[in-house]
């Protein structure tokens, strides 16, 4: 049975699951754009995208274009299969399956 | 939606949870899609600007100018296309979709030129930009408003050039119909 994912529920988690689950494999997100989309605050953004890489969902990369710094996100794996199962929890719920 | 448990929740709960989740996606989904397409108005912006900017200094070289820089975009669209999709295997399957559009519409333009017979280059220029305009709107009706946006300022700029400065074509087709596109690249870029 899919499995309910208190961590991922949390609503502002759940929006960048949300959203860094629609990139295909492989892309990673720039966090001002990934603020732009779920309209979060950075302070906020930074928080929740911390939560979710300790529990090994997201990946976190940090580096520099040109001299300017950079902060990349992408979905781990283990954060698909998590996302998937906590969404297939919900539509059972949903349709009375548990 | 307050943070709730699994023994707390309730149909309710998990169906706001799942509309969340879809209008979030279908909002990420729609910015993804205009960001990939950005880089291809940039592209034929400048296109459009060479190709009416040249076509005003050497308007008898207008059609083989038109085919370089034509063939120069497909070209050069491919390479775009292919840049990131090639790193998932994706990039030869991408170039011929592109190569097959611009093959395509080569065709198609040359058959509805043989049928309407145009007398003059204006028309001709008209005619395909008016298309373009259409894909653009018919596009947009599944990809977003931005796309109709786009469709709809290429196609008034482009009536407008042929009804109201004809003399003037080809300055503004490529400064106005050029630097829409190239403006439509950056709102297309933009959250």
């Amino acid at each position: 049975m899919a499995e309910f994912n208190d961590l991922i529920h949390q609503p502002m988690r759940l929006k960048i699951m949300a959203t860094l689950n629609t990139f295909p494999k492989g892309e990673m997100v720039e966090f001002v754009r990934l603020r732009d989309i779920i309209q979060a605050t950075e302070g906020n953004l930074g928080a929740h995208l911390s939560t979710l890489e300790k529990a090994g969902y997201i990946e976190v990369l940090k580096d520099f274009l040109g001299k300017k710094p950079r902060t990349r996100v992408q979905m781990t794996p283990s954060g698909r299969e998590a996302f998937r199962q906590h969404v297939q929890h919900l539509n059972d719920l949903l349709s009375g399956d548990c | 939606m307050e943070h709730q448990n699994s023994s707390t929740l309730n149909r309710e709960d998990a169906r706001q949870a799942l509309d969340t989740i879809a209008v979030t996606a279908q909002r990420s989904t729609t910015l993804y899609r205009y960001h990939q397409a950005s880089p291809y108005f940039f592209l034929w912006g400048v296109v459009w600007m060479l190709g009416y900017g040249l076509s005003d200094l050497w308007p008898a070289q207008a059609g083989w100018t038109w085919m370089l820089l034509d063939a120069v975009g497909i070209g050069m669209s491919i390479v775009i296309a292919t840049s990131g999709r090639a790193q998932r295997g994706a990039g030869s399957a991408m170039a011929w979709r592109i190569a097959g559009l611009g093959g395509s519409l080569f065709l198609y333009f040359a058959a509805a030129f043989a049928v309407m017979a145009p007398s003059s280059g204006k028309q001709v220029s008209t005619f395909i930009t008016l298309t373009v305009a259409l894909a653009y709107g018919l596009v947009g009706l599944w990809a977003g408003l931005r796309w109709i946006g786009a469709g709809v300022a290429v196609a008034a700029l482009a009536l407008v050039a042929y009804f109201y400065v004809p003399t003037y074509f080809n300055t503004w087709m490529g400064f106005a119909g050029g630097g829409v596109l190239v403006l439509t690249g950056y709102w297309l870029r933009r959250v």
